[in-house]
């Protein structure tokens, strides 16, 4: 047996506790995928990237992978095909991804004027781990083109070996709290729209400079984030009225908080938990600044260690169960998928995710315009919000697979209010 | 530079109508800048590598295996007739009618089931090698394929081009449904009497007649038809 396949046997990987979710819902028409993208100061050369990104792969060794079915759970294994390959970008990005695939990888990557793209399937990392590979990526590329970039701010040094904890499921390592949070949550207002027909993903991008979107947030004595949870709450709240409702039903934000910055640790793949902040207008009308006052309270109380500790102890006391273990593999996709569909998917009306301030290192910096973020197709018909900081651009990216805009319209149009200039951008047919 | 004067927001460069509130941009320059301008997403557009094949692969195996199982029992076990044969056409038949739906993603609905139609005649055609009878296989079986192919074809090719109305498309398939069942009643009473006449197809023709009538007077009015609507929406 060669060396290769002997290492292949011993180094696997189980996937973690929220990429064991994704591969289960996945459609025909689905996946959960996401796109990160970086803008240099100069247009891409195909060749080049083709080979910063076969230089850069093997130092990422869980993203190296190849999705595979196991008798109770799914599996990642090293993957020595060819590839993968850089492609022109196209105008629907987040595009499903085949696990039988020609290659069987799980990350793309595309090139298109000035900007790379890379796209990940949310079972391998969540967006901080997706951010090094592609950080790496385009330090290498640059390497390539002869610019000195360092190494540091999540561009990995290709010569180093892997350090263990990178490749850790940093769920299992924290999820020791004593309490328990409940699995349900009342069910929140859903945007309805007419669904885009397949190979459709619709992308408005917001540009908004960072400095005015402080200022504003300042004002209203709360983080950027808040600020934007807010905007983003205020929107769905008129897009329901507007719909004259009996009864109106509590909005409520998904929003993956960032595990990282709680719990020491400098894993690669998922360390996520969802946090959700929401208004229930049956309380009465709120107003903008009464919305984001609830949501700064609200994260205030929720976003710390022991609140979020006992939200993966929760969801990893599921996993860890040793009757639900031996439950085989088919029958535990039909459990999953059931209870997503009917119950995780309806407690949100709409998902956000602030992939916060990026920073970059010596010669990367000063060669890169734009970082951007998107966070993918929702898996039933409404929008979802990824937002990014790189030097003074904040970028707010909305993907949906529906046709109206009206969420989309009245959260700018709220930021406009507020004195911010922001500046649109589609990739909807005009 | 250009704004909604609707929204607000500034638009970049390649925009003509504001993506929020599709309020049209109105900028004296706009024409000469919407050439120069590089689109800020891609224009073509992606569509996902599938394997295919293996499905393709591993049926068309099933399939061979039923056959060649098959043909061994009959050639060594069960050797008083030659059944087999008719599990083979079957499985051959199967084979042709799937292949296209599992190869390719969009099939040609009409060399699809001309293809089809081929492949039942030649089945039948293989059964009155070893059962003659009186030339079911001319009289009967041929014309009753090739009808049922071209009304196919026809609801299929109508449906595509045309994209009636589900009413339409009713009417279309009771029609069809009507004249079919006549023809076949025909061909089976001149095979098997020796001359045209009708019986049971006539009550089931008459059925048909009556319900397309029903159906293209709703069509043609306009009050019936929401009326139609309003009661059978889902």
């Amino acid at each position: 047996m060669s060396e290769k396949k002997r290492d292949d046997r011993k180094n696997w990987y189980p996937l973690d506790l929220s990429g064991t979710v994704y591969p289960t819902l996945q459609r025909k028409d689905y996946s959960a995928v996401f796109r990160l993208s970086m803008t240099l100061n100069q247009k891409i050369d195909p060749a080049l990237l083709q080979q910063a990104v076969d230089q850069a792969m093997p130092r990422f060794p869980t993203f190296k992978v190849a999705m595979r079915k196991g008798l109770f759970w799914r599996y990642l294994e090293p993957n020595h095909r060819p590839g993968p390959f850089v492609r022109e970008d196209i105008a629907n990005p987040c595009m499903p991804m085949s696990f039988k695939g020609k290659s069987r990888y799980l990350v793309r990557f595309y090139y298109y004027e000035n900007e790379i793209s890379m796209e990940m399937f949310h079972s391998l990392s969540d967006g901080n781990g997706g951010m090094c590979l592609l950080k790496t990526v385009a330090a290498q590329y640059l390497r390539l083109k002869g610019v000195a970039v360092s190494c540091g701010e999540g561009v990995m040094d290709l010569n180093q070996e892997p350090d263990p904890e990178e490749l850790e499921d940093a769920y299992a390592k924290y999820a020791r709290s004593q309490s328990r949070s409940a699995l349900r949550q009342k069910k929140a207002y859903r945007v309805r729209g007419t669904r885009e027909p397949f190979y459709t993903l619709n992308v408005i991008r917001g540009v908004v400079p960072v400095s005015q979107a402080l200022g504003v947030a300042k004002r209203y004595g709360v983080s950027l984030t808040e600020y934007l949870n807010g905007a983003l709450i205020y929107a769905l709240m008129c897009k329901q009225k507007s719909e004259n409702p009996v009864r109106q039903k509590p909005i409520k934000l998904a929003m993956p908080v960032n595990l990282r910055n709680l719990f020491p640790s400098r894993t690669m793949r998922n360390f996520i938990v969802l946090a959700y902040p929401s208004i229930d207008p049956m309380l009465g009308d709120y107003t903008f600044e009464e919305i984001v006052k609830e949501v700064h309270n609200y994260m205030r109380y929720h976003i710390n260690p022991k609140f979020l500790g006992a939200d993966i102890t929760t969801d990893y006391a599921v996993r860890a169960n040793p009757l639900i273990r031996i439950v085989p593999l088919f029958i535990k996709d039909f459990v999953v998928r059931g209870f997503y569909v009917r119950v995780q998917d309806k407690q949100s009306s709409a998902g956000l995710t602030n992939m916060g301030i990026i920073r970059l290192p010596d010669g990367l910096k000063e060669h890169t315009e734009r970082v951007d973020i998107l966070m993918g197709q929702p898996f039933s018909a409404r929008t979802n919000c990824a937002v990014v900081t790189y030097q003074d651009q904040l970028s707010i990216s909305f993907a949906s697979c529906i046709r109206e805009t009206d969420v989309e319209r009245l959260f700018f149009t709220r930021l406009v209010q507020d004195h911010i200039h922001v500046k649109i951008e589609t990739n909807r047919s005009q | 530079m250009s704004y909604c004067v609707n929204c607000g927001v500034e638009l970049s460069e390649e925009l003509r109508s504001c993506p929020l509130c599709q309020t049209p941009v109105y900028h004296p320059e706009k024409e000469k800048n919407a050439e120069e301008a590089v689109p800020v997403f891609p224009r073509e557009r992606g569509e996902v590598d599938v394997v295919r094949n293996d499905v393709a692969v591993l049926f068309s195996v099933v399939l061979i295996s039923t056959c060649l199982a098959c043909g061994a029992l009959n050639l060594l076990v069960f050797r008083k007739y030659l059944w087999s044969v008719y599990v083979i056409g079957g499985c051959g038949v199967l084979w042709v009618a799937s292949l296209p739906l599992i190869l390719v993603k969009k099939p040609h609905a009409l060399l699809a089931l001309l293809a089809d139609g081929m492949a039942v005649s030649l089945y039948c055609a293989l059964i009155s090698w070893f059962h003659p009878g009186k030339g079911w296989f001319l009289e009967v079986a041929l014309p009753v394929v090739w009808l049922c192919v071209v009304f196919v074809g026809i609801f299929v090719g109508v449906a595509k081009k045309m994209k009636p109305s589900i009413l339409a498309k009713a009417s279309l398939l009771f029609a069809e449904a009507g004249i079919f069942t006549v023809f076949t009643e025909l061909v089976l009473n001149r095979h098997f009497a020796g001359r045209f006449y009708l019986s049971w197809s006539a009550v089931t023709g008459i059925c048909c007649f009556v319900i397309v009538a029903a159906l293209i007077t709703i069509i043609r009015r306009s009050g019936l038809r929401e009326e139609v609507r309003r009661r059978m929406h889902i």
